[in-house]
């Protein structure tokens, strides 16, 4: 094989990705324990289910915030042979393979949540299929973003002020989601649907809109990356 | 030919002058040694060279290629070895190889397994219960299996014990034999680098305060040791004076020019200087008395 052909980008991606998945496959395996795990926290078996129905994704998202450090911060901070400054690759390359690789790690992971919510794990009161708020399916994937927009971009004043933004609100919707939920559970007179505070279109709304800002959050740090990489400290 | 030439590089963190006017010019084929005390910019310099910092001012040319448009196929060429380099603990050895050895496209696995086995190495061994002594081998070894046409190595040899760097410095001095392969290796660990460079340049400052080839340099500068009543202008006439002092009734004058021819109708004896006394003669110069080279 020439050169060319070897550097190529589609190559460059291909390595990048194996090397993800060769380095992080057994985290990625062994953390479908957490989701499974969420749905047993914070509840009693045989106690309204309504609540434990956010806890899933949360503990997904916490430990897909944990895979994106151990992912990306040697890329960062230069602290591996395998994402050292001078591997043959670009690195705009890297993140783009880390990106996929985590985005299918979300995926992935919120399966696990959504098969569980099926099987009525957590107990068999846990009739989640009432209860999927679509809103909540993007809790992993926008965690995900978040982090790496966090691990990748300068801190410079810019970027706190926009990260302070970007928290506030996460948080404020989280908090605001799950007391919502548990002040008004699902009874049978409203078909055990939760009475949502937000109606299901809302929350389609508020997932595409989570699911927009998340892509948007990568598009923009791909771009100031792409400026840094040059140079790689400035 | 020279591998690597920077010209005036400056580079600033904060108010901080880190490089200050670096000239380097590293042949084909050389070890190179850039020595200097820590903190005097050996690292950042480095960085410059691999395009991980951007200059200030100045011009950095490796391959003749700006650092900070390398392709990946010239970043191939170049075998980096820094200080804080690590592998995950858990790794084994052949899962490190295999990840490591997709990214070249050149590949040695002959020669890397044929080395580990200097080590004991096997691939099955865990890369965080290795020895220090083992974990710097193997990343080393890693490293020269890529075939690089240029090695550039910051502080190798730090924390290793004597045996260890000693077969590091011995295999420096094959690949250079073997593949015409350049090194430059940054480290304030003078007697290693004495045993296998043959051009260095001192910096001091973050300026290349002399550059020169060894033998060149050991030649040229030499101390000499002269009764105490010699005038000293009479020696400033006839030799550029790097420094002079008297010691126990003897004027010891350190020259940068020396020439036996120089030397007629002076009673004096001439010594020899080691890279460490060449080192401490140009580091305790006052930086603005310039380059030699």
């Amino acid at each position: 094989m020439n050169a060319p052909d070897f550097y190529s980008p589609s190559r460059q991606f291909r390595r990048a990705l194996t090397r993800d998945w060769r380095l992080h496959s057994i985290e990625l395996l062994c953390g479908i324990l957490y989701p499974v795990i969420g749905f047993y926290v914070g509840h009693r078996v045989g106690q309204s289910q309504v609540y434990p129905v956010i806890v899933p994704f949360l503990v997904t998202a916490a430990f897909l915030f944990y895979l994106t450090r151990r992912l990306c911060l040697p890329e960062v901070k230069r602290s591996s042979v395998f994402c050292y400054f001078n591997l043959p690759q670009d690195r705009l390359m890297a993140l783009d393979a880390h990106v996929a690789f985590l985005g299918m790690a979300s995926l992935w992971l919120t399966v696990w949540v959504l098969a569980g919510s099926l099987l009525k794990l957590g107990g068999a009161g846990f009739t989640a299929c009432y209860r999927w708020h679509p809103d909540f399916v993007m809790v992993p994937f926008f965690t995900t973003a978040l982090t790496i927009r966090h691990l990748y971009l300068k801190h410079g004043m810019a970027f706190w002020r926009d990260s302070v933004l970007w928290y506030l609100l996460l948080m404020t919707w989280l908090v605001w989601r799950f007391y919502g939920i548990i002040e008004q559970p699902s009874r049978s007179v409203n078909n055990y649907w939760p009475d949502r505070s937000l109606s299901l279109t809302t929350e389609w709304a508020t997932a595409a809109i989570m699911a927009a800002v998340a892509v948007w959050l990568v598009h923009t740090t791909r771009i100031q990356w792409r400026q840094r990489q040059i140079g790689g400290i400035r | 030919m020279n591998v690597i030439e920077t010209r005036d590089l400056v580079r600033y963190f904060g108010a901080v002058r880190a490089v200050s006017g670096m000239d380097l010019a590293v042949p084909t084929g050389s070890i190179f040694g850039l020595l200097g005390e820590n903190g005097c910019g050996k690292t950042t310099t480095i960085n410059l060279i691999m395009g991980a910092l951007v200059p200030h001012e100045g011009t950095v040319r490796v391959f003749d290629e700006d650092p900070l448009s390398f392709t990946p196929a010239t970043r191939a060429r170049i075998g980096y070895l820094a200080d804080e380099m690590a592998l995950p603990g858990w790794m084994t050895l052949g899962e490190a190889i295999g990840v490591q050895s997709s990214f070249f496209e050149q590949w040695d696995n002959d020669a890397l397994w044929r080395l580990l086995k200097r080590f004991d190495l096997h691939a099955d061994q865990v890369f965080g219960q290795l020895s220090k002594g083992q974990k710097r081998w193997f990343l080393i070894v890693l490293i020269v299996a890529q075939q690089p046409d240029l090695l550039i190595l910051d502080e190798p040899s730090g924390g290793l014990d004597v045996s260890v760097r000693r077969q590091f410095l011995d295999l420096l001095v094959d690949l250079v034999n073997d593949r015409d392969m350049t090194v430059l290796m940054a480290s304030h660990i003078l007697s290693d680098v004495e045993r296998v460079v043959d051009h260095v340049a001192f910096v001091k400052a973050g300026k290349t305060v002399c550059q020169s080839g060894l033998e060149d340099l050991k030649t040229r500068v030499k101390r000499l040791c002269l009764p105490t009543g010699t005038h000293r202008h009479e020696i400033e006439k006839r030799f550029t004076v790097l420094s002079m002092r008297e010691q126990s009734g003897t004027l010891l004058a350190t020259v940068a020019d020396f020439e036996p021819e120089s030397l007629s109708g002076l009673e004096c004896r001439v010594e020899h200087l080691n890279l460490e006394e060449l080192f401490l003669v140009y580091n305790t110069r006052r930086t603005e008395e310039g380059v030699v080279s």
